[in-house]
């Protein structure tokens, strides 16, 4: 297998002078959004430069974004169903922020202009239409699901929130009305839910006993502990269908990366492990099997705080408190997965709360051609992008 | 763990957690002290002792009784048992044990032992959800009334059941009423509330019997407080005509009453606690300023009643089905048109029993039911027409027109906590946009709509229950994973854990056991307009009733069948006001100079 080495790309700019936590690529369109402190800033992927910026929503920091999947899933549809940020917040609620759509998508770079400037011209970009209330404390993570169509967000408070968007028409061009449901809670864990993540797309649904249960799959990280995975059945009913215990070195934070299909079969990253799932069909409800089917080689001396798992290239990335970043490959004969490349110190001194694979759009990519770089995000509050190397 | 939980609070005692939503009482100031003692005037304190002639009192240590509690989990977790265990099996068991009890004589107005102060007289009161519970746990088709008489049996057979046994033998439970009796009550009056043409009620009207709900709604959502129908619970109100028909007809203060009420849930013990229902409401004959004495006492729950059996080594299963025989038999209750109204003979006409439901009235009473119903009486000729919703516990209902198919009436059942996410968001009011630049905005509106009405929800009346599936699902009954239950089901074994398709098949035994119905009560739910009968009920009856016990305890009926609420205010977070200053520097020593 060819080496693979990391090399520093571009940073974004600004700086953003706050400890950032993470940066959360659009599904299609060349944008970045980033959460620190009570902020969040998109970036463009074009030129790396600040786009727009989310403020005054919330009263405490945003720790994750989730941007939502439009329902045609085309990266040309853009103009018909409007740009939607989701932002996780500490002081318990979730922001649902709507672009607006005169705004030009690809905006020239102007002078910067501070938060507390007026903000007349970003108030216009990002409208605050609507609050998730509902959990008891701090919100730390959320998730959409592959169509747009739910929402997940987990808190301190052991639970786990499904929200579905409600559209009406969605060619009326005029309001579309911003209604959201809560449709699941989910109080299974015994812990603070760290994370939640959907699966990308999957085309089957499961069948298990005469009950149809959707292709959506949920799965959620906990402080007891535990992955879960949560399906929805035919009556609507969001179930557990499969827990995952601890593993050898577990660590009391849990971090999921991705969650990547490949090869017929899906996974999810967790610290110093990843796990392979085979569905169990001798239950009399559905309870899925997941088999541990590697562990990453044990790099990092500090906490790992996020991993990334390129659906593109199959690679792994992480990122800890020991300002490493690191990017691992499975060997597809024996099925270990090795170091390919590593970075020390990549923000300086500083913690890295982020990591993640990102199609590149900038000058640098070659015509016709599809690239992944890895973006980190760091306790300086800077935002970095990397370049991944194949071969010498 | 989270930042607020150490291992170290992790003990079976309470200490208020750092988030406790009980607001600080400033007590009233400790009186100087007397003067005959010369004040002196200088005094020799010890570094960290406090002056005697001080006028600072330390704090006594923190005190959260029942009452404050609203299980808001700002306290430790691990202390809620100890919180909710205070109303258990546990304290039945050590009242019957404290002082002979109160016995009434046969001609049921003599009381023996009422020279002893600590004498009580029991009765109790059941609601059918345990009785399904239970029945389900037996099996064999045990039908409600079996179980209620072995209940009746355990609670008041001085050879098998608790009174044989205990520091007083003989000391047992008197009355044993069902709270379907009261439940009739509550239907007529919630009935008559929403469609009051009064500008007092505000619409939606929403069930309040659930006390789960109703302590969600005081805590976290208290816009939503205006809108809870007024009428109060069956608990409630079975103890309320319980505590007042006996002590003014037995001529005792309501304190020598203890009630104990068995219910499907570990929240009806907080409604037991409430300050609004106790006999500060109703008691116009006591002068003193106490803290009220309960409606209810004591709330157990349907696995309670179980270990209580086994407390005093009985075993409630092979208790009999059959009812007391007449010489143990209690005398008649004292007040016959109020005894006639709790134990309806057996000879009764089925509208004055009004025991069975049928499934369309859900297992939570039947409050939306019976609106509907006595509006289809009011309507000749009008349909129901039924609309399920997102999920199970989500139903609309509609009363069309016969005429015009016009909407007479609108009104939807949600069950569950995420419905009522969904319920409460809808009622919010529109508040201002923190952002800069004032744009309102609603929590389900756009900007410049108008917020909280809209065609989203023009319902007239919902009930809204707290347990998906309603009262047969509650938190206190007899789960699938319970031994009892796996056994009957068939589930033990190789399986592990039951999962959500065993608890469905679970309360579908359940709910067959409380729907269904012995012969001789075949015809309770029928709507006749003919013989006045809405789902089984004789509204002129239970009004009849109602002015007769309004007229016998020379109480106003308002003050005996309603109730308030009120919104619950945490100083969690916020910044000291001045009180809390000067209670916190009186604290110091030397008094903060």
């Amino acid at each position: 297998m060819p080496p693979i080495s990391l090399h520093p790309l571009a940073t974004f700019t600004p700086d953003l002078y706050t400890r950032a936590w993470q940066s959360t690529p659009h599904p299609y369109l060349p944008l970045l959004a980033t959460t620190h402190d009570k902020t969040v800033t998109v970036f463009s992927l074009v030129d790396f430069s600040k786009h727009s910026s989310l403020t005054g929503g919330h009263s405490r920091s945003i720790r994750s974004c989730a941007w939502q999947p439009s329902p045609s899933s085309s990266s040309s549809q853009s103009n018909q169903s409007k740009l939607r940020l989701v932002t996780g917040s500490f002081d318990s609620t979730a922001g649902i922020w709507t672009y607006n759509p005169s705004a030009a998508l690809e905006k020239p770079i102007t002078t910067t202009n501070k938060d507390d400037d007026g903000g007349g011209e970003d108030e216009e970009e990002w409208e605050f239409t609507l609050v998730l209330e509902g959990h008891e404390n701090e919100l730390k993570s959320l998730s959409f699901s592959p169509s747009g169509q739910y929402l997940a967000t987990c808190s301190r408070d052991k639970s786990i929130w499904i929200w579905e968007h409600l559209t009406g028409s969605e060619d009326d061009e005029e309001e579309e009305e911003e209604d959201w449901e809560t449709v699941a809670v989910l109080n299974e864990h015994d812990g603070d839910v760290k994370t939640v993540a959907f699966a990308p797309q999957f085309p089957t649904e499961k069948k298990h006993n005469g009950r149809r249960y959707g292709s959506d799959v949920l799965a959620s990280g906990s402080y007891d502990d535990t992955v879960r995975m949560w399906r929805e059945d035919q009556d609507g009913e969001w179930t557990c269908v499969g827990v995952l215990g601890g593993h050898e070195g577990t660590r009391k934070r849990r971090r999921m990366g991705g969650m990547k299909r490949g090869r017929g079969e899906r996974g999810i990253g967790g610290i110093g492990g990843r796990w392979g799932g085979i569905p169990n069909t001798m239950r009399r409800s559905l309870r899925e099997e997941w088999e541990c089917k590697g562990e990453l080689p044990k790099v990092h001396t500090r906490e790992i705080y996020s991993v990334a798992w390129s659906g593109r290239t199959g690679l792994v990335a992480t990122g800890g408190g020991d300002g490493m970043v690191v990017v691992y490959e499975e060997d597809g004969e024996t099925g270990r997965w090795e170091v390919k490349a590593r970075v020390e110190m990549a923000h300086g001194p500083y913690e890295i709360n982020h990591v993640v694979w990102c199609r590149r759009f900038d000058k640098g990519v070659m015509e016709g051609r599809e690239e992944e770089m890895l973006v980190t995000t760091g306790d300086d509050g800077v935002v970095r992008a990397w370049e991944v190397r194949m071969g010498e | 763990m989270s930042a607020i939980l150490s291992a170290d609070d992790l003990n079976d005692f309470i200490s208020p957690g750092v988030a406790c939503i009980k607001p600080i009482e400033t007590l009233p100031s400790a009186p100087p002290p007397p003067s005959s003692s010369e004040p002196l005037e200088f005094e020799v304190i010890l570094d960290g002792q406090q002056p005697s002639s001080s006028t600072s009192q330390s704090a006594g240590p923190a005190q959260i009784s029942l009452t404050d509690c609203l299980a808001c989990s700002g306290c430790v977790t691990t202390a809620e048992a100890v919180l909710v265990s205070l109303q258990s099996h546990n304290e039945v068991v050590s009242l019957l044990d404290s002082a002979p009890s109160l016995v009434l004589q046969p001609d049921n107005s003599t009381l023996t032992n009422l020279d002893n102060p600590s004498s009580k007289l029991f009765v109790c009161s059941i609601s059918p959800q345990v009785l399904a519970s239970l029945a389900a746990a037996i099996g064999n088709n045990t039908t409600q009334s079996q179980v209620m008489n072995m209940i009746t049996h355990l609670l008041s057979n001085p050879d098998l059941g608790l009174p044989s046994g205990g520091k007083y033998p003989g000391n047992g439970f008197t009355y044993i009423v069902s709270t379907n009796r009261a439940r009739g009550a509550c239907l007529v009056l919630g009935s008559d509330e929403v469609l009051s043409t009064s500008s007092d009620i505000k619409k939606p009207v929403l069930t309040s019997s659930c006390p789960g709900w109703v302590c969600y709604a005081e805590k976290t959502h208290p816009y939503v407080l205006p809108y809870l129908s007024k009428v109060k619970s069956p608990q409630a109100l079975t103890g309320t005509l319980l505590k007042t028909t006996l002590s003014k007809t037995l001529g005792i203060s309501p304190d020598r009453i203890w009630h104990l009420s068995i219910m499907p849930c570990f929240d009806k013990k907080l409604e037991a606690s409430r300050e609004e229902l106790t006999d500060s409401v109703w008691n116009n004959s006591t002068t003193k300023p106490t803290k009220g004495v309960r409606d209810v006492d004591c709330v157990i729950t349907s696995k309670e009643i179980l270990m209580l059996a086994e407390s005093r080594n009985i075993n409630f299963f092979s208790l009999p089905k059959t009812p007391l025989p007449p010489s143990q038999q209690p005398p008649p209750f004292p007040n016959k048109a109020i005894g006639d109204f709790l134990f309806p003979p057996a000879a009764t006409s089925s509208s004055k029993r009004n025991e069975q439901q049928t499934p369309s009235a859900g297992t939570s009473g039947g409050n939306l039911h019976f609106i509907l119903h006595t509006l289809l009486s009011q309507h000749p000729g009008s349909h129901l027409q039924t609309t399920r919703g997102r999920n199970a516990d989500v139903v609309e209902y509609s009363i069309l027109s016969p005429a015009t198919g016009e909407t007479i009436f609108k009104a939807a059942r949600y069950y569950g906590f995420r419905n009522i996410q969904n319920l409460v968001r809808k009622l919010k009011p529109a508040k201002p946009s923190r952002m800069p630049g004032g744009k309102p905005f609603g929590s389900a509106r756009r900007p410049g709509k108008t917020a909280g009405t809209g065609n989203a929800l023009d319902f007239s009346y919902v009930e809204v229950m707290a347990c998906p599936g309603g009262c047969t699902n509650g938190g206190g009954q007899i789960k699938v994973d319970d031994p009892i239950a796996l056994e009957r089901m068939g589930f033990g074994g190789t399986e592990t854990k039951p999962g959500p398709q065993e608890q469905k098949a679970w309360l579908e035994v359940v709910d067959e056991a409380y729907f269904s119905a012995d012969e001789a009560q075949q015809n309770g739910s029928d709507t006749d307009a003919g013989s006045g009968l809405i789902a089984g009920i004789s509204p002129s009856y239970i009004r009849d009733t109602l002015k007769v016990w309004s007229d016998m305890t020379e109480v106003p009926l308002d003050k005996l069948v309603y109730t308030t609420y009120r919104e619950v205010v945490s100083d969690v977070g916020k910044t000291q006001t001045d009180t809390e200053r000067v209670v916190q520097l009186a604290g110091k020593i030397g008094g903060g100079w």
